[in-house]
C-alpha cells in the first residue's frame, strides 16, 4: 500500500451553472446580488472523486480537508462538500464587494500552496476552471509553486502504489499521464458524477470541523495585478434556424453560400 | 399527570441578551436543528460577546470620566458632558479593540472616540499609556481563564437544571399513578365532553378540538427532550428563514429530484406505477428516514426539515412526494411516537433503509368518519387476529409494513379502536384491488385485505385502545405534510409555466407572458402559493415549539389545496394548447392537485375543523 494521502480539494461558490448571468449596472463585474448561488460544477467532480478514492480503497486516505476563499456565505459550498464526505474544512473569509473584487488565481494559488504547507498535504484535486470567471489557472500555478506535478483535465484517475495514472480527453483522444504523489490534479466533466448529499450525511456534515483562517495567518500577499477595465454582455444572438438532419444541415449551408 | 410545561424545555439559561445581532440567528438555527447543546453554545457564546462589550463599554465611560476630569482640572472653563456613547454592537468583538487601541498602565483602555483624545492625555503623561502588547495578552491569558470558569459554571448550571427537569417530571408521574382516580376522572370528563360531540356532528374529526386536552393525557408522548424546543425567547424571523440543515437539505433533494425524478415523471403517470429504482434511491437519499434518529438508522432531522423535503419532491412530482409523505409523517411518526422501545427498534431501521410504510385507517365504510370502521381485532394465545377490509391505501403496493386500525372491543365504541403492526408476509394479508385514478396515479393506492390475519402480541402498536387517540395525533401533524406536498405542487407548475411564457412562447412578436393580463395573473397566484407556504411553515414551527397546532394545520391544508388547485388550472390556460397537452406536466399537475382536497380529511371536515376551534374560542 502507498502512503496515505492527505488531500486538499478547494472548492469554490460561483453563480449556480443553471442561471443565466448579467452584467451589473456598472459595468464592472456580472451581477451577485439576489442570485442562487451553489458549488462551481468541477469543484463537486473534485469532491466526488477524493471521496470515491477513498471508498475504492486502492488508495489509503487519511484526511480530505476542503477549503474555500470568498465571502462568509462560502461556508454553505463547505457544507455541502462535507456533506459529501469531506472530513472537514477551512474558510478564507474574503469578500469581494469590501475587498475590491474577488481573489486573482495568483493569490488562490498562493493562498493554497500555503495550506498545502500546513497541514501537510500530498494530493490536491481541484476543478479544471470555476465556470464565473472560466481562469483556467489556479492547478497549474499551484503545481508551479509548489513544484510538483501535475495532471489537468482529468477523466479518470488510478492509483497504482506511488504513482498515479491520469486519463485526459485531448483533441486528438485520450492520453494518459503517469506521475508520483505529491501532485496536482485538475478535473473535467467525465470524471465521475457527484453524489447529492444525503440526509443523515448533511447532519453529520454539522459535527464537522470548519475553521477560519485569514490571509495574515498564512502570509499571502493578495494585492491585486490585474485590472478589470470593462465587462459587457455579448452582443444578443441573432435567431438560428433548427434543421432536422445532418442533409438538412448541408442543404442549409448551401443555401447560404457557406459550402 | 405531567402539566404541559414539562413538556417544553427549559434548556434556556437565564442570560442576559443583545438582540438583532447575527448571534440570534445562530441561535434561531440550533432552535430549528433541535439540537440542545447548540442551542447552548449559541446562547453562551452571545451573551460572552454582550458581556465582553459591556465591559469594554464600562471601561469607555471611565476612560471618559477620568479624561473629562483631567481637561475640566486643566481648563477654568467646564467642558460640556460627553454625550452618551452609541451602543456598541455585541458582534464587535472586544480584543480586536484592544489589539488597535491604547492602554493604560493599569490595564484599563483609552478610549478611541472624539470626546476623549487619547493624544491629549498622552501628552499630559506619556507614561501613562502605551501601545497594545505584553499587557494585551496577559489580559488575554487571564480573561481566558476567567472565560473557562463561567464557562464550567454555566455548563454544571445546565445539566443541573436537566437533572431536576428529570427529577420532577419524575415526581409528577409518580404522582398519576399514586393517584389513579384523579387520571380516570379526567379522562372521563374529556370522554363525556367527546361523547356529546359525537352525538352532535357523528365526525370523529370535529373532536380534534380535544386535542390540546389529549396532550396532557399522553397522546403527546414524553419522547426524547429534543422534541418540542422552548422558543420564548427567541428572537422572532421571517417564516422562511431556515436553518443550515434545512437549506442543505432543500438544495440536495431538489437537485435529485430535478435530475433524477424529472425524466421519469410523465412515464411512471402513464404507467401508473412508482419506479422501484426511485423508491431504492428516495431510501439511499435518506428520504425516508427524515425524523428517525440516527440511532435507528434514520437522519434524526426536525419536522419542518421533513416538510421542505415533502414540499420539495411535490415541484417536481406529487406521487413520488406522498409516497414520502405517508411513510414519513404517518408511519413513521406512529412508530417514533407511539411504539414501544422494543417496537422502534424492530421496526424503526427497516422504516429507514428499505420498507416502505402504509397508513391503513379507510374502510368502504368509514372515509370522513373513520371511527365507524368495522375491521376487527381479537386477542388470541399469544397476540392478536385481525379482520376487515381497508380501502384507498397509499403505498400499499410498495409497502413490507402496514400501520392497521382494527376495532379490539366494539362493544366499546371507538375506545376500542386499537392500532397494529402488520407485515406483508403475513398469512391472510392481500392486495385486492389496486384504483385507477385521477391524479397522483404513479402513487398506488389498494383495496387491502386482512382475512384473519395472526399476529404476535409485540405487533401491537402502543396500547389497547387508544388507536383513536393516535390516529387523531398522527393525522394532525400528517395535515401539515399534505399542505407542503399542495404547496409544492403549485411552485412546480407555477414555474413550469412561468418559464414557458417568459422565455419561449411569442404571439402577436412578443412572449406572451408579456401581455399585462398575463403578468397580472402570475403575480396573484405567485402571492397566494406564498400566503398558503406561510400557513405550512407556521404551522410546523408552532408544531415544533410545541404549541397548540391543530387549527392551523388544518387551515394550512386546506387553503394550500384551495390554491394548487387554482394555481394548477390556470397554469394550463397559461400554457394554451402545450398546457393541455400530455407532453410537459401542466395537465398532470392539474390532475394530482385534486387529491388535497379529499385526502388525510376533506376540505369541509377541515374547515368543520376550523370552526369548531374557533367557535370555542368565541363561545362565553
Ligand atoms: C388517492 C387516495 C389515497 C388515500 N390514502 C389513504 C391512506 O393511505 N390511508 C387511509 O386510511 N385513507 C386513505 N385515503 C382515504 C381518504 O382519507 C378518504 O377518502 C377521505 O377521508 C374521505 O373519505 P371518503 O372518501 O369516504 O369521503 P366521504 O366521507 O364519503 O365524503 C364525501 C363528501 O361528503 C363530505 N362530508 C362527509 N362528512 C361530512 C361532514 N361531517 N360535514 C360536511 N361534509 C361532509 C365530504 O367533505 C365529501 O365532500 C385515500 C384516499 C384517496 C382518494
Amino acid at each position: 500500500m502507498s502512503a496515505k494521502l492527505r488531500i486538499l480539494v478547494p472548492v469554490k461558490r460561483v453563480i449556480d451553472y443553471a442561471i443565466k448571468p448579467r452584467v451589473n449596472k456598472a459595468g464592472t463585474s456580472v451581477e451577485t446580488a439576489g442570485v442562487k448561488h451553489s458549488m462551481n460544477p468541477f469543484d463537486e467532480l473534485s469532491v466526488e472523486e477524493a471521496v470515491r478514492i477513498r471508498e475504492r480503497k486502492k488508495a489509503s486516505v487519511d484526511d480530505i480537508l476542503a477549503f474555500s476563499a470568498g465571502p462568509a456565505k462560502s461556508a454553505d459550498v463547505l457544507r455541502t462538500a462535507m456533506a459529501m464526505g469531506a472530513d472537514r474544512s477551512m474558510l478564507l473569509e474574503h469578500d469581494p464587494e469590501k475587498e475590491g473584487g474577488e481573489l486573482e488565481p495568483l493569490a488562490v494559488a498562493k493562498v493554497l500552496k500555503a495550506i498545502v504547507e500546513k497541514e501537510n498535504r500530498n494530493l490536491v484535486i481541484l476543478g479544471k476552471q470555476s465556470i464565473d470567471d472560466d481562469s483556467s489557472q489556479t492547478g497549474q500555478m499551484l503545481a508551479g509553486l509548489l513544484g510538483w506535478s501535475q495532471a489537468t483535465q482529468a477523466s479518470k484517475v488510478e492509483f497504482d502504489g506511488e504513482s498515479v495514472n491520469v486519463v485526459r480527453e485531448v483533441d486528438g483522444g485520450v492520453e494518459t499521464v503517469k506521475a508520483n504523489l505529491p501532485m496536482v490534479i485538475t478535473t473535467d466533466l467525465r470524471l465521475n458524477e457527484p453524489r447529492y448529499a444525503s440526509l443523515p450525511n448533511i447532519m453529520k456534515a454539522k459535527k464537522k470541523e470548519m475553521k477560519k483562517i485569514t490571509l495574515q495567518e498564512l502570509g499571502v500577499d493578495a494585492t491585486k495585478r490585474l485590472k478589470t477595465v470593462k465587462v459587457a454582455e455579448p452582443a444578443p444572438r441573432k435567431g438560428g434556424g433548427k434543421v432536422e438532419d445532418v442533409d438538412g444541415l448541408i442543404g442549409k449551408l448551401k443555401e447560404l453560400g457557406a459550402i | 399527570m405531567a402539566p404541559k410545561t414539562l413538556l417544553l424545555l427549559p434548556i434556556l439559561t437565564p442570560l442576559t441578551f443583545a438582540w438583532g445581532s447575527n448571534q440570534d440567528l445562530y441561535i434561531r438555527d440550533a432552535v430549528q436543528d433541535l439540537d440542545p447543546y447548540a442551542v447552548e453554545a449559541a446562547l453562551r457564546r452571545r451573551a460572552l460577546i454582550a458581556r465582553q462589550s459591556q465591559i469594554v463599554k464600562a471601561k469607555r465611560n471611565a476612560g471618559r470620566m477620568v479624561l473629562s476630569r483631567q481637561i475640566n482640572a486643566r481648563s477654568p472653563k467646564a467642558m460640556p458632558e460627553p454625550e452618551p456613547v452609541a451602543e456598541a454592537d455585541p458582534e464587535d468583538h472586544p480584543f480586536q479593540q484592544y489589539d488597535a487601541g491604547l492602554f493604560r498602565r493599569d490595564g484599563s483602555v483609552i478610549p478611541r472616540d472624539p470626546y476623549a483624545n487619547p493624544t491629549a492625555e498622552a501628552v499630559t503623561d506619556p507614561e501613562a499609556w502605551f501601545e497594545g502588547g505584553e499587557l494585551h495578552a496577559k489580559r488575554e491569558r487571564i480573561l481566558e481563564a476567567k472565560r473557562a470558569v463561567l464557562r464550567e459554571k454555566r455548563k454544571r448550571s445546565f445539566f443541573a437544571k436537566k437533572a431536576e427537569l428529570a427529577k420532577r417530571e419524575a415526581e409528577a408521574e409518580a404522582a398519576a399513578n399514586a393517584n389513579p382516580e384523579a387520571v380516570a376522572e379526567a379522562e372521563a370528563a374529556v370522554e363525556a365532553e367527546v361523547n356529546v360531540e359525537k352525538r352532535e356532528t357523528g365526525s370523529w374529526f370535529s373532536w380534534m378540538k380535544f386535542c390540546p386536552l389529549s396532550r396532557t393525557l399522553s397522546t403527546t408522548p414524553r419522547r426524547s427532550y429534543a422534541d418540542v424546543v422552548d422558543i420564548s425567547s427567541i428572537p422572532p424571523t421571517p417564516i422562511f428563514h431556515f436553518s443550515e440543515t434545512e437549506s442543505l437539505m432543500a438544495e440536495s433533494v431538489s437537485k435529485f429530484a430535478n435530475e433524477v425524478i424529472a425524466p421519469k415523471v410523465r412515464e411512471m403517470d402513464e404507467a401508473e406505477a412508482m419506479d422501484p429504482t426511485i423508491v431504492e434511491q428516495l431510501f439511499e437519499q435518506g428520504l425516508m428516514g427524515i425524523e428517525i434518529p440516527e440511532e435507528y438508522g434514520g437522519a434524526g432531522m426536525n419536522f419542518t426539515a421533513a416538510i421542505v423535503g415533502i414540499e420539495e419532491l411535490a415541484r417536481v412530482d406529487p406521487s413520488v412526494s406522498v409516497l414520502c409523505d405517508v411513510h414519513n409523517t404517518l408511519v413513521n411518526t406512529a412508530i417514533l411516537k407511539y411504539g414501544t422501545e422494543k417496537s422502534r427498534k424492530m421496526w424503526l431501521p427497516k422504516l429507514a433503509s428499505q420498507t416502505v410504510g402504509s397508513f391503513c385507517l379507510s374502510e368502504p365504510v368509514s372515509g370522513s368518519d373513520a371511527f365507524a370502521l368495522k375491521t376487527k381485532a381479537e386477542r388470541t394465545s399469544n397476540g392478536y387476529k385481525i379482520s376487515g377490509s381497508k380501502m384507498w391505501i397509499t403505498n400499499s403496493m410498495e409497502a413490507g409494513l402496514f400501520i392497521v386500525f382494527a376495532n379490539l372491543d366494539p362493544s366499546k365504541g371507538y375506545k376500542g379502536i386499537t392500532a397494529f403492526v402488520v407485515g406483508k408476509e403475513a398469512k391472510g394479508f392481500s392486495i385486492a384491488k389496486k384504483e385507477k385514478k385521477l391524479g397522483i396515479r404513479a402513487s398506488s393506492t389498494c383495496v387491502v385485505n386482512f382475512d384473519d390475519v395472526e399476529i404476535d402480541g409485540d405487533q401491537l402498536l402502543g396500547k389497547e385502545g387508544e388507536g383513536y387517540k393516535y390516529a387523531i395525533g398522527i393525522l394532525n401533524e400528517g395535515r401539515i405534510g399534505i399542505a407542503a406536498q399542495m404547496t409544492g405542487l403549485a411552485l412546480g407548475t407555477w414555474e413550469n409555466a412561468a418559464k414557458y411564457v417568459w422565455n419561449d412562447r411569442k404571439q402577436f412578436g412578443q412572449l406572451v407572458g408579456e401581455f399585462q393580463g398575463m403578468q397580472h395573473q402570475l403575480a396573484q397566484a405567485y402571492t397566494e402559493i406564498a400566503a398558503a407556504r406561510c400557513l405550512v411553515y407556521n404551522a410546523a414551527r408552532k408544531k415544533e415549539a410545541g404549541e397548540d397546532f391543530v387549527r392551523d394545520a388544518a387551515m394550512a391544508k386546506l387553503y394550500a389545496s384551495q390554491v394548487a388547485g387554482k394555481v394548477s388550472g390556470l397554469a394550463v390556460e397559461w400554457m394554451g394548447g402545450m398546457g393541455f397537452v400530455r407532453d410537459g406536466i401542466a395537465e398532470k399537475m392539474f390532475r394530482d392537485s385534486k387529491i388535497g382536497a379529499i385526502y388525510e380529511g376533506t376540505s369541509n371536515i377541515q374547515l368543520t375543523t376550523i370552526a369548531k376551534l374557533l367557535q370555542k374560542e368565541y363561545t362565553n
